[in-house]
């Protein structure tokens, strides 16, 4: 009798410390917390030349044909219809850095009126995206909810994360651009050297 | 003794099942979209001169249609010159280079979280309005104009124009013959109330 007293409060008390423990993994994981909010402020001088910029487009949805099991059911029970896609254009340019242009890099034949001219390699980077979102498409019926700023705020985000691996894994993108970028230094020196009287030969470091 | 028992084990599984129940809400939510692979929309050539980049975070608090947004935003500023829009002068043997005006573009920032919505709310009547895709356009469309004309208030677009100044020198004196180069606007060539703009 004794025993099973003893294996009874034991056991209760097991259940009672699961159930707080739950409890107060459930409160910690979801109350609202306060995040501190760094804001960043930089000012940078350049003596970049931009010769070539690539506008990529992305496109994202926002429906309920993406989801499954218990979600999808859910959804099955949910009163009209939520789809909206949006899209926007992200920035890609090529440049040379004149920083790393040095007296080196030029060689001038005064008896034969020719310059050599050895620009810099070109890099590519990112040069920001469009603030607006462009609404392609927007039906949301009968007793759904609008789509929030939040929504397309966190879309956004998935768009842009998407995008900057896509770019990363995928050369071709930064290879299309910098090889407009090469044509264009060398076309646009040569013409400047051109019109100052001298014949040029312009080439840039790979 | 077995009806507590019974009780607790009841209670535990209810307490399992919430906690399950709104960690699916929150990921359904993640699921609800999806992204599309990515397009090339056009590749521009040009010859610009970038001189100054701002990167600043800033916060977006305005209205449109009694609708009220708060959003933190990191934006792009960058001060640039269209150098195949140089014009070339003499003076003497003296060649004179002037600075074209400025083309100041502000963008969004494509590090994480470059755009956070915070709040939202609707000063009407019951308070239920959702802002459109198109209201929200409308302010970020005006804040691009408030922060372009900072960008001008701040002085970054004079301090632009005087590095530009002295990297197109620096470049020119790696080449024959004497140059110059000039700024006939060293406050910034595109006055936002001026009605002579240039066009950008």
């Amino acid at each position: 009798m004794m025993k099973k007293k003893l294996v009874t409060a034991f056991l209760l008390l097991t259940l009672a410390g699961v159930v707080t423990l739950a409890g107060v993994w459930a409160f910690r994981r979801f109350s609202p917390r306060q995040t501190d909010v760094k804001m960043f402020s930089e000012l940078r001088d350049l003596h970049q030349i931009v010769l070539a910029e690539m506008s990529v487009n992305k496109v994202g949805v926002i429906s309920d044909d993406g989801l499954s099991g218990l979600s999808s059911l859910i959804s099955s029970f949910k009163l009209g219809e939520r789809i909206a896609v949006y899209s926007y254009d992200t920035f890609l340019e090529a440049y040379i850095d004149l920083d790393g242009l040095t007296p080196g890099d030029v060689e001038i034949d005064e008896a034969h009126k020719v310059v050599k001219l050895r620009l810099p390699a070109v890099q590519t980077r990112f040069a920001g995206r469009d603030m607006e979102v462009k609404e392609e498409h927007y039906r949301v019926t009968m007793l759904r909810s609008h789509i929030s700023p939040s929504e397309r705020a966190a879309l956004k985000e998935r768009m842009n994360t998407s995008l900057k691996a896509e770019v990363e894994n995928n050369t071709e993108y930064r290879r299309m651009v910098t090889e407009q970028a090469r044509t264009k230094a060398v076309g646009f020196f040569t013409a400047l050297l051109r019109g100052r009287g001298y014949d040029a030969e312009v080439t840039v470091a790979p | 003794m077995k009806t507590i028992i019974k009780l607790s084990l009841a209670l535990l599984l209810i307490a399992a099942a919430c906690v399950a129940a709104v960690c699916y809400t929150r990921a359904a939510h993640a699921r609800e979209s999806s992204v599309k692979e990515s397009r090339i929309s056009e590749i521009r050539e040009m010859v610009r001169l970038c001189s100054l980049e701002i990167m600043d975070d800033v916060a977006l608090k305005d209205s449109v249609n009694g609708k009220w947004l708060f959003a933190r935003c990191r934006l792009e500023g960058r001060v640039s010159f269209d150098l195949e829009k140089l014009e070339f002068g003499s003076r003497g043997d003296t060649t004179v280079v002037i600075l074209p005006p400025e083309i100041v573009d502000v963008r969004e920032s494509t590090s994480s979280g470059s755009y956070e919505v915070l709040d939202t709310w609707d000063n009407s009547f019951l308070g239920l309005g959702n802002l459109s895709a198109a209201e929200e356009n409308t302010l970020r469309r005006r804040q691009a104009r408030r922060y372009r004309s900072l960008i001008y208030s701040r002085g970054y677009v004079r301090r632009a124009r005087a590095t530009a100044v002295s990297t197109l020198e620096g470049l020119f004196r790696l080449f024959p013959d004497p140059v110059v180069v000039t700024d006939p606007y060293p406050e910034g060539a595109v006055f936002l109330s001026s009605p002579f703009k240039a066009t950008q």
